[in-house]
């Protein structure tokens, strides 16, 4: 392990595998639920989405119901840290979330009547402009560190996370609170169905018929902090934060680079911070959102880096893409997996296509390795990386 | 970190030459970059499908790279950070234009993705092949300092040698709006423009300055935030400031700017 990675001794997570850590960490091994067509969002897309119809938020509040996820998960985190707001108040604390909804004012009622009439009534836009995430946090609780929304398109999650990691290796921040949420909403469902990526039955992550993707909302939240903050709190760390890497395409603005050499940049950066070999590597949490061109390039480069012994998987089938919190909760995941000593499995996945040379993952199987992969890979070219550590 | 190279656009046109300082020429009506200037970025750059803010973006980045003498290099080892309040919101109410004209099953793939907020960091890293972090921000507050702050941050990491730190806003429909929803807040006309940074590690390019970070409130002060009457306006305010103070600094060498953030509020509380 790098001197000092930074240890996670919180965890928040809401999405279609669970509500809580506990509850994820158990439904985390079983069949995941089926998507269906969005019964809340309003949209007339009869394509299936993962949406968390239990989930019951106001949209006339600040930040949506994107910011009801995650002050929700938030709240998760916070407790499981043990971390009350004085305490919080009393240390520089700093705020990274990830989120592609949250970030623009896309409230299409709002935007109807000024469209039509140049006014608008002020609420949304104080709703949109209060309900930024990260800064939302911050005067929450009396924070006084950096906050930030990451708006990385699929990577955002990713991202929040590890540049939070940063924070605490560099020292300027003693807690960092980070992770990802998104809501689901007719302008991501409109977008992605023009984009033409949305599939009509549940995702086959790197299977040979796969047709494109689900859509899904979520949050996660994870409290970072140093191993030594954890130790003089008393808190014990349920896994750390070893690497971090991030890498553009520097290609196209949809399509990723053909030759992967963004996404290999990213893990070895995250494999490099994290002072380890691609054989330390116990499996990957594979970004494997379904669609033909995501899969078949990830793949690639996995087994280019890992071998043709890589185990990988996806878990996008068991939540749906659930765009800023799709890296939030897939680095949750991960650490789960490697702290149950057993991976996942790429749900969804059947028959190896003539594009993926290695087969993902068809059931869980033990693992006693320390470390394991979650990647993400980015509308815009952006690919990143984190490396979890077992602890203990 | 050190100040290699700076690039601005604004509606006094492209370049620092004559970036203004926030609250100059008020009597200015027109705060908007004029057609010109940006289709003279979208042919140079080749970017015919790009939206308006990604051609403020990229008239800002190249421009920095350049004055740091990097202008037809491959930039393999430089990250970039885009710093936005309201991003490409005029691109994304073309979509919501979609979206209420059209069925929803008929909308533009184009006009979607060019409202996702680091599609124009996409299009920077395109042009200039920088390979390192692309991360787009936003928020109301201290954006430009944490973004400042999150550069270092980058920088003493090892994960790149140099970042170039975009602050940038857009006047559209939005915007240009503020005032009238929200008078208290927004008391003026915003500022449109892009301000750049070339930021590395080691003294390069034109080094026309070092500039450090700090944090000064102290832990459990509760900072008075008003985020509502956050402006873009005091955002894009700290990024041209913060390029003036370099300009300034640039026949002055071994000069550091030290740059604060106290409640919500960028200060220059130091120039050595």
């Amino acid at each position: 392990m790098a001197q000092s990675s930074p240890v996670i001794t919180g965890i928040g997570c809401i999405s279609c595998v669970g509500d809580g850590y506990n509850d994820t960490s158990a439904s985390l091994f079983q069949q995941p639920v089926l998507p269906a067509p969005s019964i809340y969002t309003g949209s007339t897309l009869n394509f299936p989405v993962f949406e968390l119809t239990g989930f019951k938020s106001e949209n006339d509040q600040p930040g949506g119901r994107t910011l009801a996820l995650l002050r929700h998960t938030l709240k998760q985190a916070l407790r499981q840290a043990d971390l009350s707001p004085h305490e919080l108040a009393s240390l520089r604390v700093g705020v990274c979330i990830g989120t592609t909804i949250a970030c623009q004012l896309n409230n299409i009622p709002f935007y109807a009547e000024l469209r039509a009439s140049g006014t608008a009534p002020a609420k949304p836009l104080i709703n949109f402009i209060n309900g930024s995430p990260a800064e939302w946090i911050r005067r929450e609780y009396s924070l006084n560190g950096p906050a930030l929304a990451v708006s990385n398109a699929c990577s955002s999650g990713t991202d929040a996370i590890g540049m939070a990691s940063l924070w605490i290796r560099s020292g300027l921040c003693d807690i960092a609170i980070a992770g990802g949420a998104d809501e689901l909403n007719k302008v991501p469902m409109a977008g992605f169905h023009a984009l033409g990526v949305c599939s009509k039955s549940p995702c086959r992550p790197f299977d040979r018929s796969r047709n494109g993707l689900n859509l899904g909302e979520g949050s996660g939240v994870v409290i970072i902090e140093s191993a030594e903050s954890a130790r003089r709190r008393g808190i014990s760390p349920l896994f750390s934060v070893a690497g971090y890497g991030t890498a553009a395409d520097g290609f196209h603005i949809t399509k990723p680079r053909p030759d992967g050499s963004g996404l290999a940049q990213a893990i070895n950066c995250a494999m490099q911070t994290a002072g380890i070999q691609s054989s330390d590597i116990a499996f990957v949490n594979a970004h494997g959102t379904g669609t033909g061109g995501n899969d078949s390039l990830e793949a690639s480069v996995l087994i280019r880096i890992f071998g043709t012994n890589v185990k990988y998987m996806s878990t996008k089938r068991m939540t749906g893409h659930t765009l800023g919190a799709a890296g939030a909760l897939e680095f949750i995941f991960t650490g789960i997996m490697l702290s149950e000593g057993k991976t996942g499995h790429s749900h969804g996945f059947e028959n190896l296509p003539d594009d993926i040379a290695v087969a993902p993952l068809t059931s869980p199987i033990p693992i006693n390795g320390k470390f394991a992969l979650s990647t993400s890979l980015a509308f815009g070219g952006c690919n990143s990386a984190l490396i979890v550590e077992r602890l203990g | 970190m050190f100040i290699s190279g700076i690039g601005a656009i604004s509606a006094s046109g492209i370049g620092t030459e004559n970036l203004e300082t926030p609250g100059q020429n008020s009597e200015i009506q027109d705060r908007s970059i004029s057609k010109d200037a940006l289709l003279s970025v979208k042919n140079k750059y080749d970017l015919r499908r790009a939206d308006r803010y990604t051609a403020i973006v990229m008239a800002s980045a190249v421009q920095a790279c350049a004055d740091a003498g990097f202008a037809d290099c491959a930039m393999a080892d430089t990250g970039i950070i885009i710093a936005s309040s309201f991003g490409p919101h005029r691109t994304t109410f073309a979509f919501l234009n979609d979206i209420l004209d059209y069925p929803e099953d008929q909308v533009l793939p184009t006009t979607f993705s060019h409202s996702v907020h680091n599609a124009a960091a996409s299009y920077v890293a395109s042009s200039l092949q920088i390979r390192g972090p692309t991360i787009s921000l936003t928020g109301f507050e201290d954006l430009w300092f944490d973004a400042l702050e999150l550069s270092d941050v980058f920088l003493n990491s090892g994960c790149c040698q140099r970042i170039v730190l975009v602050g940038v806003e857009e006047l559209a429909l939005l915007t240009q709006s503020l005032p009238s929803i929200l008078p208290d807040s927004f008391h003026c006309r915003l500022l449109e423009g892009s301000v750049a940074l070339l930021l590395s590690s080691t003294p390069e390019g034109k080094n026309y300055t070092s500039i450090t970070c700090s944090r000064r409130s102290s832990c459990g002060e509760k900072p008075d935030r008003h985020s509502s009457c956050a402006t873009a306006n005091d955002f894009l305010g700290g990024a041209f400031q913060t390029a003036l103070k370099a300009l300034a600094s640039s026949n002055q060498p071994g000069t550091t700017i030290s740059i604060g953030s106290i409640s919500g509020l960028i200060t220059f509380y130091k120039t050595i």
